[in-house]
């Protein structure tokens, strides 16, 4: 397994264990104001200093961790769901199914990226759910035609055929052979949707359409720091430096478990 | 190829009409009453029952829904897209306005990074596995995990707040356009920098390079005459494709640096819940999008006449 891989799932696993152990790792309460401490520097006490209303940033980043991990898993399990689902029914069954299914997918393909959940939260109202609901209605569209076109090439193969010939149901085909073998691209897939669904929902909750003030989410802090650049500058750092870790983590995993489960030809075949 | 071409053209009709259909149907996903929240929201309060009742009788929201919708498509097609709630603007043209301010940010961003990513991708790729591919590569990857914004912040702490070397934001004056071009240039660069160098080593394995190297030819021309002809051409598509930014894609990075574009008129009426400007900017976006998909469809078969449809679709 490449190191590449192993490096994000490493990363990414510290994350969900902060994400998790939040309240035992930080005894300070992300939400507690106390004016009299606001704007300070990094101390032993704050470690990563303390924001206009005097809240710990350290305890806020690591509740951070958890908005984030939360948010974009959720968008990526209902996609992954949704996405199996359509794919296959689409996949399997053919005919007029596929292509209504298609033409749907066809059609969400038509809108520009970003509009669409932008949109969805303006008239939904923001909230960090809302988010969660807007992106996962854009973006079940990928894996259904992934899965789609993996069912389109496994169904002809022979131990489909021999599942069948043994009289398997449709249903358990699809359960026992087909899905466990879409697996491996699906997997690559989700991995970079879940770092695009953390640089969407940290950028929407930057500009305010996401996640409200007082839940502790790194755009939202980005979006407060702003205000307090000159003279605060750690405010953005912070919680900057842990949207891009994240991000990075999730892209070396798709990165290596793209190289490793499928590895291109090495020359191109000899005539 | 024409058959192809023709088969997108024709199916341009109902993909938009369905678009259409659902971008005035978002209004659906409205919790309550749109033309509750909508008088809420401008009044600052409980509106009464009868200035309800007249919101919805102006805005035909008292009729069925496909009703209302042929209705509002009658009218889009004759350019009337309604008016802002918030502003009383007429919708098409802020729309056509920002549109405008929002092409300047993007085209001079597209420059800058088409102008990184070029270079340093074909060096990447032809230097493979080299120090220096390997220096460009990390970047890349940190690169593409660096938020957009995030670079923008950064660029406007240290070019704006603490070297005073120009405005953080605004627009106007020409300096204005120099931070958020460079936030969109550097940060866009790095996935294209991926790809050309993917894409440039992938056609470097090919035979017929290696019959170009046979024969006697330098390295410069292999490169510069053979390779770079076949392996630009999906570089070329993913900039074709970036077009699609041009309406809301840089919602983000406009409103940080209040550059009063598309993208930022998008963000306000969201914020607003300016239910016609949303309904008409899904529809104008997808519109512009199709269209931009169809022109870089046929631009690619021009580039490449290998590929032929007709053996895809069978």
């Amino acid at each position: 397994m490449p190191k590449t891989v192993r490096i994000g799932a490493i990363i990414i696993i510290c994350l969900l264990v902060v994400a998790c152990l939040a309240p035992v790792l930080t005894p300070v309460n992300p939400l507690a104001v106390n004016m009299g401490e606001k704007l300070q520097g990094l101390s032993r006490q704050h470690p990563m200093g303390t924001d206009q209303l005097g809240r710990d940033v350290l305890s806020r980043v690591l509740y951070g961790a958890r908005t984030s991990m939360a948010a974009s898993f959720s968008v990526v399990i209902i996609c992954l769901a949704v996405g199996i689902a359509i794919g296959c029914i689409a996949g399997f069954y053919g005919g007029v199914i596929d292509e209504l299914l298609m033409r749907l997918v066809d059609i969400m393909m038509a809108f520009p990226p970003f509009i669409l959940p932008i949109a969805i939260t303006g008239i939904l109202g923001p909230s960090l759910t809302n988010i969660i609901i807007a992106l996962a209605l854009t973006s079940w569209v990928g894996y259904a035609r992934m899965v789609r076109s993996s069912v389109l090439t496994l169904k002809h193969l022979d131990f489909v055929a021999a599942a069948k010939a043994m009289g398997s149901s449709r249903s358990r085909i699809i359960r026992e052979h087909i899905v466990p073998n879409a697996v491996h691209p699906l997997v690559v897939y989700a991995a970079f949707n879940a770092s695009h669904t953390i640089l969407a929902i940290s950028g929407l909750s930057f500009i305010g359409l996401g996640a409200q003030p007082p839940t502790p989410e790194w755009g939202n802090m980005l979006s407060e720091a702003c205000s307090f650049m000159g003279s605060s500058p750690y405010l953005f750092i912070f919680p900057g430096l842990m949207i891009m870790l994240t991000v990075l983590a999730f892209n070396l995993l798709g990165d290596g478990l793209r190289d490793y489960l499928d590895p291109r030809l090495g020359t191109e075949v000899d005539l | 190829m024409p058959e192809y071409m023709l088969r997108r053209i024709m199916m341009l009709a109902p993909v938009l009409l369905i678009t259409s259909f659902i971008s005035y149907a978002l209004i659906c996903l409205c919790p309550g009453d749109p033309a509750r929240l909508v008088l809420e929201a401008q009044l600052q309060g409980t509106p009464s029952q009868a200035q309800v009742n007249d919101f919805r009788a102006d805005h035909g929201l008292n009729q069925p829904l496909m009703v209302q919708y042929v209705t509002w498509l009658k009218k889009a097609a004759l350019g009337d897209l309604g008016k802002s709630l918030k502003s009383g603007d007429d919708v098409w043209d802020d729309y056509r306005a920002r549109f405008v301010v929002s092409a300047k940010l993007f085209l001079a961003g597209e420059l800058i990074a088409v102008l990184i990513a070029l270079p340093l991708g074909i060096w990447s790729a032809v230097k493979a596995n080299s120090i220096i591919d390997n220096i460009l590569r990390v970047i890349a990857l940190g690169g593409v995990s660096l938020p957009g914004f995030l670079f923008g912040m950064l660029l406007i702490y240290v070019c704006a707040v603490r070297l005073h070397l120009l405005p953080a934001i605004g627009y106007g004056k020409p300096a204005n356009i120099v931070l958020p071009a460079l936030t969109l240039g550097i940060t866009g660069s790095m996935s294209l920098m991926r790809l050309t160098r993917t894409s440039l080593l992938e056609v470097l394995k090919l035979n017929y390079v290696r019959t170009a190297r046979a024969k006697g030819l330098r390295e410069r021309p292999v490169i510069t005459r053979h390779v770079l002809r076949n392996a630009l051409v999906p570089v070329i598509t993913a900039i074709g494709m970036h077009f699609g930014h041009i309406v809301g894609g840089m919602a983000i990075i406009e409103t940080l640096f209040a550059w009063p574009g598309l993208g930022m008129l998008l963000v306000d009426a969201a914020s607003t819940r300016d239910i016609p400007v949303i309904q008409s900017f899904v529809l104008l976006g997808s519109a512009f999008f199709v269209g931009i998909n169809l022109l870089i469809d046929l631009i690619y078969t021009l580039l490449d006449p290998r590929i032929s449809y007709r053996a895809k679709e069978g």
